[in-house]
C-alpha cells in the first residue's frame, strides 16, 4: 500500500466507480442504478397507463374519463376501448374513478403497465404496482400486485344501461428488487469485473499523471482540481444521448440521429442535423434547462419570461406574446371575413342548415390588466359587430364579450389562453339562447344540472382533463403559482355515448329533450363549449380545425361530411385575434 | 460552429483537445489545421473553398515577393495579391451594397447577386493581408510550409470573430510552442470568462436592446432610448470581448499567446484612447497597414511640401492627419459592414479623433474635474456612435439620437417598462457596468499563496461554466408553440 499511496488509491477508486457506472450497458446494467433510484427514491412523475377498459359487443361500455395530450393513439383501431392514463409516482396514490355505462353489457377492467414499445426511452419497462382494487365498494384484491404489460389483471362485470360504476385503486411505480433488475438486465458479472479492472488501471494512470503535476512540477493543487472538474463537466453531456422520441414538455418530436450519406450521396445537411440531434439529446439537458428556468424565475421580480412566454409573478397571470392583439383588422381582412361568412351562409342555406359564427374573445379583452406590461387593443370586437350588422348577418354572430366581463369567478384560465369551464358555460348559454330564437322549445342546461366544485385547475382542451395550463407546462412553473380557483362542472344525471374520440373528430350521442343534430367546427376554444353542448343535443359532431397536422381552416375538409350528416345546426367557433378569424377557409383566400 | 454552442463545447472541443494533447509535437499543427478546417466547414462547407483559395493565393504571392529581386516586380505582385484578396471580400460583402447605391444614384437596374457572406471572411482576409505586407516589408520571413501558413490563416480560435492576429506575432509560435499546465488552466479560465460574458451578460442585455431597437422610434421615449443605447453598448462589448476571451483562452489551451483585443475601453478619457482599448487588433491593423503608410506617403508627396510652404508645418500636419484619418476611418467603418450607417459610424469616430488632436482634449490632464468630464465625454460619444452602428438606416439613427437628447418628444409607448427590464436585466446591466471597469482585472493572476482566494475564484468559474451551459441548453429548448387558436 505504501508504494502506491493511499490518497491516490482512494481517488483512483472513486474514478473507477464513476467509469464503471458510465459503462453499465457493457455488463448489462444500463439503467440498473437509474432504475433503482427511480423506483425507490424518485418521486418524479411519469405518465403510464392505469387501466384498460373494454366494452364488449356492439353496445358499448365506456368510461367517461379522458386522455391527456400525447396519448391519442393508446386505443387506436380498437372499438369501444378507452384507456385511462394517470401519472404515477413512487408512493402509493389512491385513485377513484366513476363512470356511467351506456347500454347493458359487460365492462372489462384491465390493469396493466405501459406497453414496452410505448416507452422506448426507458430501457427497463415501467411496471405498475396495484393494490386495494374496489369495484362498487367490493374489494377485488387488496394485496400489492406488480402487473406487467403482458401479465395484466382483468376483471369483468356486468352492467346495466346508465349504471354508475365506482372504481377505486392504489397505484405506484413498481419498486424493483435487486434480483428482479439483475434478471431483467441480463447482468454479466464477468464483464463487470473486466470493466472494473480496466477502469481501475486507467483511473490509476490518470491519477498518477495528475499527481506528477503536483509532485514533480509543483503545480497548484487548486488548479489541478479545477482542471479535473472542468474535464469531467466537459465529458458529461456527450456521455449519453437520450433515446426519447418525443419531448412532451416541448410538444415536439426530438431530432433523430443523422446519416452522413443518404442514398449513397453525402448529406449536405449533416452538420445542422447533427447539432439538432445533439442539442435535443445530450445528457443532462432537462436538468440544465430546468436549472435555467428556476434560476431565471428566482431572479425575475415581476415578469418571468422565456421565449415570448410570460408569467407575472405579482398577478399570477401567464400568457404568450402571440395572444396579444396588437393591431386592428385591415379593411381587406374584414371584407374577406364577411365574404367568407356569406359563402358559409350560402352553403348552409342550400342544405337547410342553421349557421352560427361563434367568436370567442381572448383573455386579454376580458382581463386587460392580465397582460401587463402589454397594451391591449380590442377594437376588433366592435368592428366585427358593425360589419355583421351592416351586412345583415347579425343573426349569425355570437360574440360573448360583455357577458363574460365582470364575474367574480374566473371566466378565463390564468395560465392558458382558453376560457375556463365557467367562461365556456356562460358562452354555452349565450349560444343556446341564440339557437332558441330559431328553436323555441330548446332546453338549456342550467347550473342546477351540474355538480359545481372549485379547484385550482380547469379544463382547457379536448381531453377535458383539469389542467394547470399551457403556459404552466411550457414555463415549467411550480405548483405554488396555481393560486386561482375555478368553477368545475360535472354533469348530474346525464347519459352520454361517445362514438368517436380523436383529436380531429369527436362524435357523441345522448338522450335528452333536444332532438337536433349539431355539427361544430372550430379551434381549441370550441372544446369547452362542446363539453356542454354534447349534453344538450342528441347528436353532436365536433371537428377540430387545428389538430397538430392541420394549421388552418379549410372548409373543404368537412364539406362532404356535413352534407352526409345533414345537421340541423352548424356552429363555427373561432377566436378574435388580429387578422381574419376564418383566414384560409376557402381556397382562394389563402 | 459557434463557441457558445453545445456542439462546440461538449463535442468538438473535448475531441480536438484530447487528440491534440495525445499526438506527438510534429503532428500538433496538423491536428489543429484539420480541426480548423472542420470547424470552418461545419457551418457552410461550400465556402471552405474561398478560404483555401485565399491561403493558396497568399502562399504563392508571398513566395513570389520574397524571391523577386526587383522592387517594382515585388510591388506588382503585392498589389495583385492584395486585389485578389480584397476581391473576394468585395464580392461577398460589398457587391450588393455598391449595386444598390449605383441603382439608386443612376436609376439603373443592375441585378443583385444571391450570396451569403462566408463566416469570418473579413477577419481572415485581413490576417492574410498582414502576412503579405509584412513579407513585402521584410518584417517577417516568408513561410515556405503551406500548412503552417494555412494554420495561421484558418486557426479556429480566432477564425470567425478575431482577434486579427498579425503573422509576426505568431510566426514563432506556429513552428515552436509549448503546451503546459499553467497555460492550459489559464486558457480554460479565459474561455469560461468569455463564455460567461457572452451567455450571461451579452445575451441578457442584448435582449433589452433588441426589444427597443426593433420598435419604431415614435414608440420610444427619452429614458427608453438611453436604456436601449446603454444596453446595446454593453451587449456589443460583452459579446465581442467575450468572443475574444474565448479565442485567447483557446489559443492558450493549444499553446498560442494571442495579443489582447480589449483593455477596459470604458475607462478611456478620449475617443483616441478608446480605440486603443477597443478591438485593439483591428485598430492596430489599420494603424500599421493603412494610417502609417498613408501618412508616410502623404508626407513624402509634393503636395505636402507645397502645404508646408503655404501654411506652415503645424497646419500642414493637421491637413495630413485629417486626410489620413478620413481614409482610415472610412475604411474602418466600411470594414464593419456594407451599409452607410457603418461608414458614418467610422467617420463619426474619425471626426472626434481629429477634433481631439486639434483641441488637445486627448491629453492627460491633472485636474480631476477635467478627467471626469473626459470620461463622460468619451462614453457619451461612443454610446451615440453605437446607436448609428446598431440602426438599420441613418434616418432611424438620427431620430433615435434626437429622442435620446429630448429633441423628439411625441412618442407613444406601446409597452410598459416592465416589458424591457426586470430584476434580472437590472442585475445584468449593473454587473456589466462593474465588470467593464478593471475591478476584477487581476482575478486570474492571484498569487498561489492566496489559496482561499484562488479556490474561491476557481469555484466561481466552475459555477459560471455550469450557469453558462444551462443558458446554452435553454436555448435548445424549442417548444412547439401550438397556440391552438
Amino acid at each position: 500500500m505504501k508504494y502506491i499511496g493511499k490518497k491516490r488509491l482512494f481517488i483512483s477508486l472513486i474514478i473507477t466507480f464513476l467509469i464503471v457506472g458510465m459503462f453499465a450497458p457493457l455488463y448489462g446494467a444500463s439503467t440498473m442504478f437509474d432504475s433503482i433510484y427511480r423506483s425507490q427514491f424518485s418521486n418524479k412523475k411519469s405518465t403510464v397507463q392505469l387501466s384498460n377498459t373494454t366494452g364488449g359487443g356492439n353496445s358499448n361500455g365506456y368510461i367517461n374519463v379522458l386522455l391527456p395530450q400525447g396519448s391519442y393513439d393508446y386505443c387506436k383501431d380498437k372499438e369501444n376501448c378507452i384507456i385511462l392514463t394517470e401519472k404515477i409516482s413512487s408512493d402509493w396514490q389512491n385513485h377513484k374513478i366513476q363512470f356511467q355505462t351506456f347500454g347493458s353489457n359487460q365492462v372489462t377492467i384491465r390493469l396493466s403497465s405501459p406497453k414496452k414499445e410505448n416507452s422506448k426511452r426507458i430501457k427497463y419497462p415501467v411496471v405498475v404496482d396495484y393494490q386495494n382494487l374496489k369495484v362498487n365498494n367490493e374489494t377485488i384484491f387488496s394485496e400489492p400486485k406488480a402487473l406487467w404489460d403482458d401479465e395484466p389483471f382483468e376483471y369483468t362485470l356486468k352492467v346495466h344501461n346508465g349504471e354508475t360504476v365506482e372504481l377505486e385503486i392504489d397505484i405506484r411505480r413498481h419498486h424493483w428488487t435487486f434480483d428482479e433488475i439483475k434478471d431483467l438486465q441480463h447482468f454479466n458479472p464477468l464483464m463487470l469485473l473486466s470493466v472494473f479492472i480496466l477502469a481501475f488501471f486507467f483511473s490509476y494512470q490518470v491519477v498518477q499523471y495528475i499527481a506528477q503535476y503536483k509532485i514533480l512540477q509543483h503545480y497548484s493543487r487548486i488548479d489541478i482540481f479545477f482542471l479535473s472538474v472542468f474535464i469531467i463537466l466537459l465529458l458529461i453531456p456527450a456521455s449519453y444521448m437520450s433515446k426519447e422520441e418525443k419531448s412532451l414538455r416541448e410538444n415536439r418530436m426530438l431530432a433523430s440521429s443523422p446519416s452522413l450519406f443518404i442514398n449513397n450521396t453525402f448529406n449536405t445537411n449533416y452538420t445542422k442535423q447533427f447539432e439538432d440531434w445533439f442539442n435535443d439529446r445530450f445528457r443532462g439537458r432537462k436538468s440544465f434547462i430546468s436549472f435555467y428556468k428556476h434560476f431565471t424565475y428566482f431572479l425575475a421580480k415581476n415578469l418571468y419570461s422565456y421565449k415570448d412566454l410570460y408569467f407575472n409573478k405579482k398577478t399570477f397571470w401567464g400568457f404568450s406574446k402571440g395572444e396579444i392583439i396588437s393591431r386592428q383588422m385591415t379593411k381587406k381582412e374584414r371584407l374577406t371575413f364577411i365574404n367568407n361568412v356569406k359563402r358559409l351562409k350560402s352553403f348552409a342555406d342550400n342544405y337547410n342548415i342553421n349557421l352560427y359564427i361563434n367568436v370567442v374573445p381572448t383573455a386579454p379583452c376580458i382581463y386587460p390588466e392580465s397582460r401587463f406590461p402589454f397594451s391591449i387593443d380590442c377594437s376588433n370586437i366592435d368592428l366585427i359587430r358593425e360589419d355583421f350588422k351592416s351586412n345583415g348577418l347579425s343573426n349569425l354572430l355570437i360574440l360573448p364579450y360583455e357577458e363574460l366581463k365582470g364575474h367574480t369567478d374566473l371566466v378565463m384560465h390564468k395560465l392558458d389562453p382558453h376560457w375556463s369551464e365557467y367562461g365556456a358555460f356562460i358562452g354555452y348559454q349565450i349560444v343556446m339562447r341564440k339557437i332558441k330564437e330559431r328553436y323555441p322549445k330548446l332546453k338549456i342546461l342550467s347550473e342546477n344540472d351540474f355538480k359545481i366544485t372549485h379547484s385550482n385547475l380547469t379544463r382547457t382542451d379536448f381531453d377535458y382533463k383539469p389542467s394547470p395550463g399551457y403556459i404552466f407546462n411550457q414555463l415549467q412553473l411550480s405548483e405554488k403559482v396555481l393560486t386561482a380557483q375555478y368553477k368545475n362542472y360535472e354533469p348530474k344525471n346525464v347519459s352520454l355515448k361517445i362514438l368517436k374520440f380523436e383529436p380531429a373528430t369527436t362524435i357523441t350521442k345522448s338522450k335528452n329533450q333536444n332532438p337536433l343534430k349539431v355539427y361544430m367546427i372550430g379551434n381549441s376554444y370550441m372544446e369547452n363549449l362542446f363539453y356542454f353542448m354534447r349534453y344538450s343535443f342528441n347528436d353532436v359532431i365536433k371537428k377540430r380545425m387545428n389538430p397538430p397536422e392541420f394549421s388552418s381552416w379549410e372548409f373543404s375538409r368537412w364539406e362532404k361530411d356535413i352534407i352526409k350528416n345533414k345537421p340541423d345546426i352548424l356552429i363555427l367557433t373561432t377566436t378574435l385575434s388580429s387578422g381574419d378569424p376564418l383566414k384560409g377557409i376557402f381556397k382562394e383566400d389563402k | 460552429m459557434l463557441f457558445s454552442s453545445m456542439t462546440f463545447i461538449y463535442v468538438f472541443l473535448p475531441i480536438v483537445c484530447a487528440i491534440y494533447l495525445c499526438v506527438r509535437q510534429g503532428l500538433k499543427n496538423h491536428v489543429l489545421l484539420i480541426a480548423s478546417i472542420i470547424f470552418y466547414a461545419w457551418g457552410e462547407p461550400s465556402y471552405l473553398a474561398i478560404m483555401l483559395l485565399t491561403i493558396l493565393i497568399n502562399y504563392i504571392g508571398a513566395n513570389y515577393i520574397s524571391r523577386s529581386k526587383k522592387n517594382t516586380h515585388r510591388k506588382e505582385i503585392l498589389a495583385l495579391t492584395i486585389v485578389l484578396n480584397l476581391s473576394f471580400l468585395f464580392y461577398f460583402k460589398y457587391f450588393n451594397f455598391v449595386v444598390e447605391n449605383i441603382n439608386g444614384l443612376f436609376k439603373s437596374d443592375i441585378h443583385f447577386i444571391k450570396v451569403i457572406m462566408p463566416i469570418g471572411i473579413s477577419f481572415y482576409t485581413f490576417q492574410a493581408l498582414s502576412y503579405l505586407i509584412d513579407v513585402y516589408r521584410g518584417e517577417v520571413k516568408v513561410q515556405r510550409n503551406i500548412y503552417k501558413l494555412a494554420l495561421y490563416i484558418c486557426l479556429f480560435p480566432q477564425l470567425i470573430a478575431g482577434p486579427i492576429v498579425k503573422y509576426r506575432d505568431v510566426d514563432e509560435q506556429i513552428s515552436n510552442r509549448d503546451v503546459d499546465f499553467p497555460k492550459v488552466v489559464y486558457g480554460i479560465k479565459r474561455f469560461i470568462i468569455g463564455l460567461s460574458k457572452k451567455m450571461l451578460l451579452a445575451n441578457t442585455v442584448g435582449a433589452i436592446a433588441d426589444k427597443i431597437f426593433t420598435q419604431p422610434v415614435d414608440q420610444i421615449d427619452l429614458p427608453l432610448s438611453w436604456l436601449g443605447a446603454v444596453s446595446y453598448t454593453l451587449q456589443l462589448y460583452y459579446d465581442f470581448s467575450g468572443y475574444s476571451d474565448m479565442a485567447i483562452g483557446l489559443g492558450y489551451i493549444f499553446g498560442f499567446q494571442f495579443l489582447e483585443n480589449f483593455n477596459y475601453p470604458f475607462i478611456s478619457k478620449s475617443i483616441s484612447e478608446y480605440w486603443r482599448r477597443w478591438h485593439i487588433s483591428l485598430g492596430s491593423w489599420f494603424r500599421d497597414y493603412m494610417f502609417l503608410p498613408i501618412s508616410r506617403a502623404l508626407s513624402l508627396s509634393n503636395s505636402y511640401s507645397w502645404l508646408l510652404q503655404k501654411i506652415g508645418r503645424k497646419k500642414a500636419n493637421y491637413v495630413l492627419s485629417f486626410i489620413a484619418l478620413f481614409v482610415v476611418w472610412f475604411c474602418m467603418g466600411f470594414w464593419h459592414g456594407a451599409a452607410w450607417t457603418f461608414i458614418v459610424y467610422g467617420l463619426y469616430n474619425g471626426f472626434f479623433i481629429f477634433m481631439e488632436i486639434l483641441s488637445g482634449w486627448n491629453k492627460n490632464f491633472k485636474s480631476l474635474k477635467i478627467r471626469f468630464f473626459q470620461h463622460i465625454y468619451t462614453i457619451l460619444v461612443f454610446i451615440c456612435g453605437l446607436v448609428i452602428f446598431r440602426a438599420d438606416t441613418m434616418t432611424y439613427a438620427c431620430q433615435y439620437l434626437m429622442t435620446m437628447f429630448g429633441l423628439k418628444t411625441n412618442s407613444v409607448l406601446l409597452y410598459q417598462w416592465l416589458y424591457y427590464i426586470d430584476r434580472i436585466e437590472v442585475i445584468a446591466i449593473l454587473t456589466g457596468i462593474i465588470c467593464a471597469t478593471p475591478v476584477f482585472s487581476k482575478m486570474l493572476y492571484v498569487d498561489e499563496k492566496h489559496k482561499v482566494l484562488r479556490s474561491f475564484i476557481n469555484i466561481w468559474l466552475i459555477i459560471l461554466f455550469i450557469l453558462s451551459t444551462s443558458f446554452i441548453a435553454a436555448s435548445t429548448y424549442n417548444p412547439f408553440i401550438y397556440f391552438r387558436f
